[in-house]
């Protein structure tokens, strides 16, 4: 094998997300971030690792489960993985609580924000929480005992539940042990009355009075537990190697959904906990004991339930709106004379739900098709699909039902599209369709034309709010053909020979950037200027990895912008010497991916939905695109430029650690503040025009047509 | 300017295509294509699962972009009619589209008609011989071109599934299975090497739906490749040596599609090697180009017309058989004269008019075997030497017109005649009762009519012969066979002859 193969270069995947948590967490202690942010900055670490536990560290499980012993490019075993995992994330959850106890709580109560026991509670308090357990709670909770006469009740995943221990109030020598599940149909944080801000926590309102649950019974501890179980999801789609799929066949005949993670209060009494953990079947490394409620999620709904307090928030800002793409413009005219570009949230998603919008409406639009991945709760696009079948488009949409932890999400609403009349394909058989396109077929004057918007993320226009994503509308000849052809492939026609401009996985991603490094490598070997950048969310395909390490050797200059997970490591002599990578975690996820190749000179910009992971290059529909457009071109190597600059939210790999740049001698840049500002500068600049267009205008312009329709210069002289 | 799209489906026993055409330009609107049905069969009747998706699958796309024309062709090479006529309606209550079967002479004539209109420099390249070898899921076409104009075409029995068949019977246990399919291939194109004996003048040879070759070497934004003979001959030395993984890899295609390409190229050396080309020029102008330009000529948007080609393959073939070319001319003439000017009683069509020329052209060709009967002799040469371009039914209305274009007229009573659809006894009846009135003026062979003139009455038909010889044998002769014509449309038809002046 080639000599960029030693397992010393790799770092473990599952070690390098957990880094990224790590980071996720940085920015929850981080003091310059407004307080309820880093609040939920907090939260989100949490259902970050409740997510890995039950896809990533569930498949780790179940080849060790299988006896697996084959190792991932840094030569972990799967044993060895989970230990490591284990190990590191026992750290992590004292941190978690730490800044949770010493640093969130107290100065979130300074700010007169507070999460009380019901021992602090005035008399009134006292009583409203009494009458919510009575009134609402008591009718739903239903205590399961644990004796020799019964199985032990089944816990659900990710459920919270709390242990109890009693004895007959008669006879102390008579002790039982209970379970109570909370049931997840309530709010987790209760809002008290009489005083503003003030929270309970639901379990602790239930601990509060759960005596009233086993009447003849006095209970002596209740402490709160969850497990995260094996999702038994679909593992053979996951970032693992093909060995996997073996593990699944062998897999079917073993029972499912092992416990992979138990969490306790730290406060549960002994007899309890051993109790849980022999029933559970719990490895010992994988009970993580907390020192405050278990399930930090919770955090992330707090700062919608403070009210006030903006100085804790981030600051709100407008996204700007390309004035040809707002709602009263003929798009379809615009987007003829020049492709647009959006850089998402600076420029608003609403551009691109407008483009499907108008798309629903316009008579001369004949069929509109997409793709759905994650669509946000209620999607305006689904509706204007939904209105464009109505207006007797033809309306395709590809709705994925194996997206994770959407999936019932997906079918609910790909039933509602087909109910509009839509014509809904369900994915395709082994692999997920992850790329993001819209086409729109429309008769123009001069015939049929498509639109397209091709984007890096998502079409949620909720998520766009927080995800940094990249798009960009277009009416190219090439473009739309193949946008086309994708979408016949896509619903089971035949590839066509070729495709004109975009590049497809699986398959065909591959060996184009494999193509791309090599000419790059070739330009560095004849002593050419040589540069690659990329931004994406993770890096982890061993492939790629060592076909950059062989680029950096041969001098290409590699600058990588990579957010999560990163298995390749810097500053390896003779390796990767030419290679920088920065990760940025900030307001805003990083989600846009960006392909950048010198290539002597052409500065070949390509966006796509896909990462450098085996995943997306190997099982997964996805789509990688050039900007043609030179500004859009240079409009993307800008802002690229900009976000290596950065010093402020980025970290810089060192080997394979991440640390924080070192500022000193610098200007402070934040690249997502920077954006941010951008894009009000532009939309003071567009006001300051209008205003200044309605003060010269002295004589009365009727409006007779919003705008018209697409024209060519030229095609008047058609019949 | 409105968009005049059509949609074209066509069926072949490995995969369906969909073309959305704009019929002004012929530019391609969308081109879609289904997967293989299966890699094992090549018969329809196990896919018709696979043939429903594909097609409600179209129906869909042609209604993204609102075409509302549009039109579903079969290949029928590997069906009899009875099969042919169980899957149509097998597909139609599945997807309401209705088949229109094509059989192998409509495919050369729609890929010919493809060919010229679409190949860039057709002109140029059909100065010098040209030959276009279409190759086809049941056979294997070769036309020849020569001064732009097409000449003749032979029918080679060796489609792609007969090749995937012999692959896979020789593959395993041969030795040496390249040379088993050698001579496999040569034994049927033994019959083309007397006719290219001679064939020594530099010459073009077209390759028509090689999809490998061509995915291989047409460069996207083109319809065709140019390949000089000497890099095809390093092609097939490369080809002809190679293991199935570098084919596959040189062609990227899979390993199921991979056992054809070898005996292509043993047939296309073996091609080459009889007409002896300079060139070898690909083109993935396919016979759905055809069909769009057979729809734009019927709208009137194409004024190009190939029943050129179908008159010139029956000139040739009425040639080989010896006919007397004047006779044939005359009689041509005379019963287009007829045919024009009694519209009004036959209300027959452009397509019939066709059809009765070609009648004209080759009744005769039966003398050849002998003169006795020779009305039979035509017919079933006709039957089993389809002309280029004409469906079963056409082809089946043409040999019936050569039967009863002499002595033997249709009647109620002809039990022969009695079994023939009701639509096509009626077409037969009306063109051969024209038919027998030409040739009965040509009786004698003498060219002593050249031309007619008619005049329609109440109850007869007068038909004026201008002539200053003896017609005494051409009045004979007609009285004899212009009762046809009295019994179909009811007129008495009377022959008068006028004299000119000199």
């Amino acid at each position: 094998m080639s000599k960029f193969d030693k397992q010393s270069y790799y770092k473990n995947r599952e070690l390098s997300w957990l880094e990224f948590n790590e980071r996720v967490l940085e920015e929850a202690r981080d003091s310059e971030n407004p307080l309820l942010e880093r609040a939920n900055f907090l939260g989100i670490t949490q259902s970050n690792v409740d997510e890995f536990f039950m896809v990533r560290v569930a498949s780790l499980n179940k080849m060790y489960s299988v006896n697996i012993k084959t190792t991932d490019a840094s030569g972990m075993t799967p044993k060895e993985q989970i230990d490591k995992i284990n190990e590191k994330e026992q750290e992590m959850v004292t941190r978690r609580y730490t800044t949770y106890n010493r640093s969130l709580i107290p100065q979130l109560e300074k700010s007169n924000i507070k999460i009380i026991a019901p021992s602090e509670t005035t008399e009134e308090q006292y009583k409203f929480i009494q009458r919510y357990f009575n009134d609402e709670l008591y009718p739903v909770l239903t205590p399961l005992a644990d004796d020799s006469s019964r199985p032990f009740p089944f816990i659900s995943n990710n459920s919270l539940n709390i242990a109890v221990r009693l004895h007959e109030t008669d006879n102390k020598k008579n002790r039982r042990f209970a379970t109570v599940r909370i049931p997840d149909v309530f709010a987790r944080i209760i809002r008290l009355p009489h005083e503003d801000n003030t929270f309970m926590l639901l379990e602790d309102i239930i601990k509060e009075f759960i005596g009233s649950l086993f009447i003849g019974y006095k209970v002596s501890d209740a402490s709160t537990y969850r497990v995260i179980r094996d999702m038994d999801l679909d593992v053979a789609e996951e970032d693992t190697s093909d060995l996997l799929r073996e593990v699944q066949r062998q897999l079917k005949k073993r029972e499912h959904g092992g416990v992979m993670r138990l969490e306790i209060e730290n406060s549960m009494h002994n007899r309890l906990k051993t109790r849980l953990i022999e029933t559970l079947d719990v490895d010992k490394k994988a009970v993580y004991e907390v020192n405050g409620p278990v399930d930090l999620t919770f955090l992330k709904k707090l700062p919608n339930l403070v009210e006030g307090h903006p100085e804790l928030r981030y600051s709100k800002f407008r996204s700007f709106v390309e004035p040809s793409l707002s709602n009263n413009k003929n798009f379809f005219t615009a987007i003829r004379k020049k492709d647009l570009f959006m850089h998402h949230p600076y420029d608003s998603f609403d551009s691109v739900v407008n483009f499907i919008g108008q798309a629903a409406t316009d008579p001369n639009v004949l069929a509109i098709k997409m793709t759905l991945y994650r669509v946000s709760g209620k999607s305006p696009i689904i509706n204007y699909l939904g209105l464009a079948a109505q207006h007797g488009k033809q309306v395709t949409v590809l709705v994925e039902v194996k997206a994770r932890f959407d999936e019932e999400n997906n079918v609910r609403w790909a039933k509602q599209l087909e109910k509009m009349g839509c014509h809904v394909i369900y994915g395709l058989v082994g692999l997920k369709t992850h790329c993001k396109i819209a086409l729109v077929i429309r008769h123009d004057d001069d015939g049929i034309r498509r639109y397209i918007h091709l984007g890096t993320g998502n079409y949620n226009d909720v998520t766009a709010n927080f995800y940094t994503d990249m798009g960009i509308i277009t009416a190219n000849n090439d473009i739309g053909t193949d946008a086309s052809n994708l979408f016949n492939m896509l619903s089971g026609y035949s590839e066509p020979p070729y495709f004109h401009k975009l590049h497809i996985s699986p398959k065909r991603i591959r060996t184009f950037i494999d193509k791309k490094i090599d000419d790059e490598i070739l330009a560095a070997k004849s002593g050419h200027k040589a540069v690659i950048k990329m931004k994406m969310n993770s890096l982890s395909d061993q492939k790629i990895i060592e076909h950059l390490y062989k680029a950096s050797e041969a001098g290409v200059k590699i600058q990588l912008i990579v957010r999560g997970i990163c298995c390749l490591k810097t500053e390896i002599p003779g390796v990767s010497d030419n290679i920088e990578v920065h990760s940025i975690v900030g307001r805003f996820l990083e989600h846009s991916r960006i392909y950048y190749f010198y290539n002597e000179g052409n500065e070949d910009v390509y966006l796509s939905s896909a990462d450098m992971m085996t995943r997306n290059l190997n099982r997964r529909v996805e789509l990688l695109f050039p900007a043609l457009d030179d500004n859009i071109r240079h409009k993307i190597i800008s802002i690229f430029g900009t976000m290596w600059d950065d010093n402020v939210k980025t970290r810089m790999l060192h080997g394979d650690i991440f640390t924080h740049i070192d500022r000193r001698g610098h200007t402070r840049l934040n690249a997502q503040e920077h954006f941010i500002k951008e894009a009000e500068r532009k939309n003071q600049l567009l006001l300051d025009q209008q205003r200044a267009e309605k003060r010269n205008t002295s004589t009365f312009i009727p409006m007779t047509h919003h705008d018209g329709s697409a024209r060519l210069p030229g095609s008047d002289k058609e019949e | 300017m409105v968009k005049k799209l059509y949609g074209i489906i066509y069926m072949t026993p490995r995969q369906l295509k969909l073309s959305i055409v704009d019929l002004n330009d012929f530019s391609i609107v969308e081109d879609v294509t289904s997967n293989f049905y299966s890699n094992h069969t090549y018969e329809y009747q196990h896919n018709v699962q696979a043939i429903t998706m594909a097609l409600n699958g179209f129906l869909l796309i042609l209604k993204e972009y609102s075409v509302k024309n549009y039109r579903f062709w079969g290949n029928q090479q590997s069906l009899d009619d009875i099969s042919a006529r169980y899957l149509g309606e097998q597909i139609y209550v599945r997807t309401t589209l209705k088949v229109h079967w094509l059989n192998t002479s409509q495919l050369t004539y729609y890929k010919a008609a493809a060919i010229i209109t679409h190949l860039d420099n057709f002109k140029k390249i059909s100065s010098s011989l040209t030959f276009l070898l279409s190759l086809g899921s049941e056979r294997v076409s070769l036309s020849q071109f020569s001064n732009h104009k097409f000449t003749s075409t032979w029918n080679i029995d060796l489609g792609s599934a007969q090749l995937y068949d012999v692959n896979v019977a020789l593959k395993p246990n041969m030795n040496n299975p390249i040379a088993v399919l050698d001579d496999y291939i040569g034994s049927k194109l033994e019959h083309l090497k007397h006719v290219f004996a001679n064939q020594t003048m530099p010459s073009n040879l077209i390759l028509q739906d090689a999809l490998i070759i061509n995915k291989k070497f047409i460069p996207y934004d083109q319809t065709s490749y140019t390949m000089p003979l000497e890099e095809f001959n390093n092609l097939y030395r490369k080809v002809t040596d190679a293991s199935d993984q570098f084919l596959m890899d040189y062609f990227e295609v899979d390993e199921n599609v991979i056992t054809s390409v070898t005996s292509y190229f043993l047939l296309l050396h073996k091609i080459v090697k009889l007409t002896k080309p300079r060139n070898i020029i690909l083109t993935d102008i396919t016979v759905s180009d055809g069909l769009a330009i057979e729809r734009a000529q019927r709208i009137g948007l194409r004024k190009q017309n190939f029943d050129e080609l179908i008159l010139t393959t029956a000139e040739n073939m009425a040639t080989r058989y010896l006919t007397s070319k004047s006779h044939r001319k005359n009689v041509t003439l005379i019963a287009m004269h007829l045919f024009d000017q009694l519209k009004k009683l036959h209300h027959l069509g452009q397509r019939e008019r066709l059809l009765l020329q070609v009648s004209c052209i080759l009744a005769d060709i039966g003398n050849y075997i002998n003169q006795q009967g020779h009305y039979n002799h035509s017919a079933y040469i006709l039957q089993s030497t389809k002309v280029l371009g004409l469906s079963d039914t056409e082809n089946l209305i043409i040999a019936e017109i050569a039967r009863y274009h002499s002595s033997e007229s249709p009647s109620s009573s002809d039990t022969h005649f009695k079994n023939l659809d009701p639509d096509v006894q009626m077409k037969v009846a009306k063109l051969s009762s024209f038919l027998r009135i030409a040739d009965a003026l040509d009786d004698s062979r003498e060219e002593k009519i050249r031309k007619i003139s008619v005049s329609l009455r109440e109850t007869e038909l007068i038909i004026f012969a201008y002539s200053n010889q003896n017609i005494a044998l051409e009045q004979w002769s007609f009285s004899n066979k212009a009762e046809l014509f009295e019994k179909v449309f009811g007129l008495k038809a009377i022959l008068k002859q006028r004299r000119q002046s000199q």
